[in-house]
């Protein structure tokens, strides 16, 4: 790599010696990550089935059980993710422009809707392990809005898991975001080479998609 | 025309009015995979002989293409597994609906024996009757893990699972004992969770029945002795043979001369045999383990077991002796 | 046929071989040379095979005699289990794609390397870590399940089942690697020229392979996340006692290891394909079907996994589903066979090893493939399922076809990799051995099976004694085939390289490079402006 400063337009580009040009080598990445993403849903897809197949068995208390979730943090975190899907795009793209600045500032926007999204994933977690209302043989609830209802637990079961999973892959995006900011600080980036930028996006616009089908079939399916 | 009582080279003797039906096609199935095997392998033995290398120039011929050959050989084989899928599937349906006026009897599976429940209260362990020429009914259910019953000479098979109930049917042919196994891997003792099936003429299926129902004058230790070898499974981990007689290791404490007996337990504590020891071995069985068997192996019976026969058991273990 | 890169002619005036130069176990465990890579994938996936054999050959000891033989029930439990684990995890799933594949792939395809190259260092590591949890799994006292992990026993049992799901999701993820990065290969670097229908047979069967671990894969991830959030957790989603369903863990295992038999066998047709045309010295017959077979198989295969739980208490219509789309997969399958052997007819077939070993392949996997004929029909598996029937069928064509492939291939492109040239006669010997063995072992066992004798069973009755004892004789003649091609492919290597560029007379790219090649495969781009199996 040459050692111009990271807006020239000028600077040059060496692509791993392999591919035969550094288009084949974008295409090739992105094509990567594009056949990563399916297998992420496809683990994912088990959890869903999981779901589908206690709902229909245990519709009932899926309609009570969902009640304890508070829909309007559910909502609120929906936006969180939302927004920083957008962050995450715009910094894509102001790595692409040459903005090196902009970009390490919408990074850093990004990593901190993740950090919202995880502090009210906290909130919500810690209000349930003190109500009780856990997975299993650890189920202790004993309120009243579920005391006419059968194994409950079962649907915290299928909860935790589900945004469990899905709470270690925005864990995982983060640190895959933090990579690329740290890199984009240290002027990696520029036109001609932006596609570690790109492809981290396109994993964490994976991530809030999983949630966008996530909510609403946990915390509004009554 | 075969004996039905003795077994084909490759299958059981025919015991059921279902087995010629799958014998049949068994047998069909046997005759298209040797002539689709002889059609294929003769060819390409024959092709290796004729087209070997011989030296020199190799005189291969390009043909790499020929449409009506390979339409013809995707075509053809379809309608067959078509045919086949289709036999197949109708006397499946044979073979999973019983008929409406079968006898019910229920199977309770568990790790490692069979048991077996009838209308009238009849119970028995390891073997059940029923009458020959009469459909039957089988509906079952495992207490622990998932099991299989499986009766090779009427060609049928159902897994038991928990928490659910299963189905089986068959209407026996032949008087006489037929083999049953367990066929869904269920830990150490699976290959010993055997039972057999005693088919037998009306009147003297009636006889067993009345012979297997509850006794209400049997002494309590003789109650014990039953419910030990059938509904509670005790003997499958618990020995009530002397180490001489009956030597191999077995999975929890051996009960013979145990009632009494002082105890060593993990924790480090003693206690002796009672029969309050017994009912809270099972009832809570992890309260204490013996030392040298291993925690939480034996599972709770609490439910399964009633007072009067918990009662029962503590008498029967009082007798051995 | 133009040459490309340095031949075996002239070795000294050659740059150094890929196994030369970088010299150091770091240059080893570093690299980024998919040739490398598969080769140290090779020496793992033979140490697997022998450990898994070793398992083989105590089960069939243990089987001489009804009741005791060697060892306790519970120790036998837990040997049947390794053996199918180790085989399926460790050997069957990986053998063909990572070792073969990783070395072959990119010179077929006229590439430098496969896309990714550190993704496939990772995936290598992703194997080894996955074989440590398994071998602590085993040294920690191991596990009982069987290799299909059913519920509730396996999330009740006292035993190093945590470990040994562990290790099994970290081998999904090192296979879920290799699919991505073949397929990324296979679309953004084939040699200008290569059109999809211009490439090597080998490398369909690798592209409908990585389409299989990609979509499949992450599905047994899950499964397992699953069984040890069961464990751990107690979440009641497999326990009965808790309103959970022990068949959904069935229905959830299945949906990936059906997928996983094809995962397993259609990289060895590839092989297959390739050695039939080269030995028979003529262009494939029905290229198009073949390659389109296996795509088809792989489509297909997503949707059969129910046929392993006909007695399950699933009902009767998705038993009817099941079947019929089982044996629509039959068709594709029997399509390739034909088009294999109509490819032998009016060609100058050369009788090496590695043909010995696809026509051994032929006769094991025809028979192998007709027996599920059986079990496809849904009446007839019911007395089937789960006795040795299943056994032998799924021996037939998992060893009998997919290591007979592998083996075939290893024989077939060894000289390529080593530079040496083995001894014919040991390699035929072997061969035959192993063919021996095989039928000795698994003919016998379908008679066991259409005879009522269950599976994973440490005691049997009497009646069943002769064919065990007969069986159990095959499998020493068998691994005793085994050890012989051993014998004679490691002791090639006390050779100086001796092989000519292209010993077998083959028409794909690999051959038009030296023996064994550089680093850098080509010296120059390969162009390509013709079929794979043109001999103009």
């Amino acid at each position: 790599m040459s050692t111009a400063t990271p807006d020239t337009p000028s600077r040059e580009y060496h692509h791993a010696h392999h591919f035969p040009t550094a288009t084949a080598e974008a295409e090739a990445g992105k094509l990567g990550m594009w056949i990563f993403l399916a297998t992420e849903i496809l683990l994912f897809s088990g959890l869903f089935m999981a779901y589908a197949a206690y709902r229909s068995t245990h519709a009932e208390m899926f309609k009570a059980a969902h009640h304890m979730l508070d829909w309007k943090l559910g909502a609120v975190n929906t936006m969180v993710l939302i927004f920083s899907s957008l962050t995450m795009a715009l910094a894509v793209r102001s790595a692409q422009t040459n903005k090196r600045a902009q970009s390490a500032g919408l990074l850093v926007v990004t990593l901190l809707c993740a950090c919202a999204f995880l502090v009210v994933k906290y909130f919500e977690y810690s209000h349930k392990i003190h109500v009780g209302t856990l997975p299993g043989e650890y189920y202790t609830y004993k309120g009243p809005e579920l005391a006419n209802v059968e194994s409950p637990h079962i649907f915290f079961g299928i909860y935790f898991l589900m945004t469990g999973l899905h709470g270690l892959h925005v864990l995982i995006g983060m640190a895959a975001i933090s990579w690329v900011l740290v890199r984009t600080l240290r002027g990696e980036f520029y036109s001609k080479y932006f596609f570690p930028v790109e492809l981290v996006g396109l994993y964490w616009h994976l991530v809030d998609l999983i949630w966008i089908y996530l909510f609403p079939l946990l915390y509004l399916v009554g | 025309m075969m004996d039905p009582n003795t077994p084909s080279f490759m299958l059981p003797p025919q015991a059921s009015t279902l087995a010629p039906s799958y014998d049949l096609l068994y047998l069909s199935i046997t005759y298209l995979c040797i002539f689709c095997f002889v059609l294929i392998m003769g060819a390409m033995t024959y092709f290796v002989y004729k087209y070997r290398y011989r030296g020199g120039e190799h005189k291969a011929v390009e043909i790499t293409h020929n449409t009506t050959l390979e339409i013809a050989w995707s075509v053809i084989p379809l309608f067959v597994v078509i045919g086949l899928f289709v036999w197949g599937f109708r006397l499946y349906l044979d073979m999973a609906i019983a008929p409406r006026d079968a006898m019910e009897v229920r199977v309770i599976g568990q790790k490692w024996v069979w048991n077996f429940e009838y209308d009238n209260g009849a119970t028995s362990s390891k073997e059940f009757a029923v009458p020959i020429g009469k459909p039957v009914k089988l509906v079952m259910t495992s207490r622990d893990v998932l099991h299989s019953f499986y009766v090779p000479s009427f060609r049928n098979k159902m897994d038991v699972v928990p928490n659910r109930y299963t189905t089986l049917w068959f209407q026996a042919t032949q008087l006489g004992d037929q083999q049953v196994f367990c066929a869904e891997y269920c830990g150490l003792d699976h290959s010993g969770m055997l039972a057999q099936v005693h088919v037998l003429s009306e009147p003297a299926f009636e006889k067993w029945v009345k012979d297997h129902s509850e006794d209400k004058n049997a002494a309590p230790h003789e109650r014990g002795k039953k419910i030990f070898n059938g509904k509670g499974g005790c003997m499958a981990c618990h020995s009530v043979k002397s180490e001489a007689e009956q030597p191999q290791p077995v999975i929890g404490p051996r009960l013979y001369q145990a009632f009494g007996r002082t105890e060593k337990f993990t924790d480090g504590t003693t206690g002796v045999v009672t029969e309050n020891y017994i009912r809270e071995s099972i009832e809570m069985p992890n309260a204490k383990t013996v030392a040298g068997f291993a925690a939480g192996a034996m599972p709770t019976f609490k439910g399964v077991l009633n007072d009067q026969e918990i009662g029962d058991l503590i008498a029967y273990i009082k007798t051995l002796k | 046929m133009t040459q490309y890169s340095p031949t075996s002619n002239d070795r000294s005036k050659n740059p150094p071989a890929f196994y030369s130069a970088p010299r150091g176990i770091k240059s080893w465990f570093l690299t980024l040379d998919h040739k490398r890579i598969g080769l140290m994938y090779l020496m793992f996936v033979l140490s697997s095979f022998l450990l898994g054999g070793i398992f083989a050959l105590l089960v069939r000891t243990e089987l001489l005699t009804p009741g005791r033989t060697i060892m306790d029930a519970e120790t036998y439990n837990r040997v049947f289990t390794l053996h199918g684990a180790v085989m399926v995890f460790l050997v069957i799933i990986p053998s063909i794609p990572a070792s073969l594949g990783n070395i072959i792939l990119p010179l077929q395809l006229g590439a430098k390397d496969v896309a990714f190259p550190r993704l496939n260092l990772l995936s290598l590591y992703l194997y080894m870590l996955g074989a440590a949890f398994a071998l602590y799994s085993i040294i920690t006292g191991a596990v009982d399940t069987g290799w299909t992990f059913y519920t509730p026993y396996s999330s009740t049992t006292n035993q190093s089942v945590i470990s040994m799901t562990l290790a099994v999701f970290i081998l999904g993820f090192s296979s879920i690697f290799t699919g991505l990065n073949f397929m990324a290969t296979i679309h953004t670097l084939r040699a200008p020229g290569m059109t999809f229908f211009r490439m090597p047979l080998f490398i369909w069967a690798l592209y409908a392979t990585s389409v299989m671990q990609i979509l499949a894969t992450p599905v047994i991830g899950i499964t397992l996340l699953l069984l040890i959030a069961e464990r751990v957790l107690k979440v009641g989603i497999f326990d009965p006692a808790m309103g959970g369903d022990p068949v959904l863990f069935q229905h959830f295992f299945w949906f990936y290891s059906h997928p996983a038999v094809y995962i397993m066998i259609v990289p060895g047709f590839g092989v297959v394909s390739e050695l039939i045309t080269t030995f028979s010295r003529k262009a494939i017959f029905g290229y198009r079907a073949i390659a389109l077979s296996s795509i088809g198989i792989a489509i297909i295969g997503f949707l059969v996994w129910g046929h392993h739980m006909f007695t399950s208490g699933q009902s009767e219509i998705a038993g009817l589903i099941f079947s019929f789309l089982t044996f629509l997969v039959a068709i594709p399958t029997a399509i390739k066979v034909l088009n294999w052997v109509a490819t032998m007819y009016k060609g100058s077939i050369v009788l090496d090893t590695p043909m010995w070993y696809a026509i051994g392949f032929l006769y094991l996997f025809t028979v192998g493939g007709l027996t599920g004929l059986y079990l496809a029909t849904v009446a007839v598996d019911i007395h089937l399922h789960d006795t040795y029937f299943v056994v032998a069928h799924f021996h037939f064509v998992m060893m009998g076809g997919t290591m007979f492939a592998f083996l075939g291939g290893l024989h077939y492109w060894w000289p390529k990799f080593t530079g040496r040239l083995y001894n014919e006669t040991l390699g035929k010997a072997g061969c035959t051995l192993a063919f021996i063995g095989f039928n000795m072992t698994f003919l016998s066992q379908f008679i066991l099976g259409a005879r009522g004798m269950p599976r994973r069973y440490y005691n049997y009755l009497d009646q069943f004694q002769p064919l065990h004892a007969f069986s159990s004789v095959g499998a020493y003649v068998l691994g005793f085939g085994f050890l012989l091609s051993a014998v004679c492919l490691f002791g090639s290597l006390r050779k100086k390289e001796d092989s000519p560029d292209n010993p077998w007379g083959g028409t794909t790219l690999e051959w038009k490079t030296s023996s064994p090649p550089p680093t850098e495969n080509f010296l120059d781009q390969p162009v390509i402006n013709a079929g794979p199996y043109d001999r103009n």
